[in-house]
């Protein structure tokens, strides 16, 4: 009895470390974890999974927020596209082949993990500054002591790279985060840091609306989901502090790896 | 003007955020005990109501700073995010 409640703290703060540092939801490590190691049913294990990310995203959320690490403005306009691909995926799911699917986020998740790991630190240094848009971000990084100000380019890649996290999210179960983060700090010029803030304030708001209709179905294990959730929370405080002490070029080196971890689930699950 | 505007809503955005995740940890946290004790999981069950609560919190406060400081972009922007959740439970709850 002690050891699971131990056993359940533990799964949920890594999967809070991971929240709070990379932007994942952590989904695709913690749901396995709870069926094969705790005996939790599967539809439990993502009922508790979805109210995991919820508890990651507004414990580091709250902190990123108001250091204004998380782009307030830019994620709540991803959120848009976030929704309606999920939407779109819960409409799109009963007729869409997710072998291929699956193989070919597996494939999309190899080329992130190559496209980070080979990034030279100098990319970041020419990223544009703050030019006074609606949807610019400026905050004070700790491990680089300075504070960091930039502008988004190319919305538009955003906002289709959220839809598609949505759709994919709403498939797969997986790549929330792992889709909207590298689209941020790639393709729109948000550094690591706040690309992973962002994602994961993000994140929250998605999981709440798939976690009250299984609130309201009575599907969420109760004390599982809880003590999980106290475990994220702690984690996510362990992942800001992390998150405080690390230069972005090596969150993006611990994104690739973690991406390439990822890589080799899916592979498994869809190709075996 | 505009970096005091964004901080506040970042501050409005932790609070929503910060109030969530204490309230649903007591909660949760006398819940698991509760439901450890043999006394069932409705206490647990409430915990995880307030989390997952939390971000709707979040859009609505945001939607209300938005509002105040008369930025029609972002409130337009945040009125939708909070129609399509609606919608989305909604539909679900037909499927």
């Amino acid at each position: 009895m002690m050891l699971h409640i131990v056993g359940l703290l533990a799964a949920g703060a890594a999967s809070g470390v991971i929240g709070s540092l990379l932007g994942l939801g952590g989904g695709i490590f913690l749901i396995p974890a709870l069926v094969l190691l705790f005996g939790v049913p599967m539809h439990s294990a993502v009922a508790a999974g979805l109210v995991a990310v919820i508890a990651t995203s507004s414990a580091a959320g709250a902190s990123n927020a108001e250091q204004g690490i998380a782009n307030v403005r830019l994620g709540m306009t991803l959120e848009i596209t976030t929704v309606l691909g999920a939407l779109a995926g819960a409409m799109l799911a009963p007729h869409l082949p997710a072998r291929f699917l699956g193989g070919l986020f597996t494939l999309m998740l190899l080329a992130v993990s190559v496209t980070l790991w080979l990034r030279r630190r100098s990319a970041d240094a020419q990223l544009p500054a703050a030019s006074g848009g609606l949807l610019d971000g400026e905050y004070h990084d700790p491990a680089a002591h300075r504070s960091v100000s930039y502008s988004v380019r190319r919305l538009p890649a955003a906002l289709a790279a959220s839809w598609g996290a949505g759709v994919f999210s709403a498939l797969l179960g997986v790549g929330g985060g792992i889709v909207k983060v590298p689209a941020l700090h790639v393709l729109c010029g948000v550094p690591m840091k706040a690309a992973a803030a962002t994602s994961n304030f993000m994140i929250g708001v998605t999981a709440a609306a798939s976690a009250a209709l299984y609130l309201g179905h009575g599907l969420v294990p109760g004390s599982v989901a809880a003590t999980v959730s106290l475990g994220v929370i702690a984690g996510s405080r362990a992942g800001l502090w992390a998150s405080r002490r690390l230069s972005d070029h090596a969150v993006a080196r611990i994104f690739a790896v973690v991406t390439l971890v990822i890589a080799c689930f899916m592979a498994r699950r869809f190709l075996a | 003007m505009p970096e005091d505007l964004r901080r506040e809503e970042g501050r409005a955005a932790g609070l929503a955020l910060r109030a969530g995740v204490w309230g649903s940890g007591v909660l949760m946290a006398a819940g698991a005990l509760w439901a450890a004790a043999g006394h069932g999981e409705s206490l647990a069950l409430w915990g995880i109501a307030v989390l997952v609560a939390t971000p709707f919190l979040r859009v609505i406060f945001l939607t209300a700073v938005f509002a105040r400081s008369r930025q029609w972009r972002m409130l337009a922007v945040s009125l939708t995010v909070l129609v399509l959740l609606g919608a989305g439970i909604v539909l679900g709850r037909l499927r």
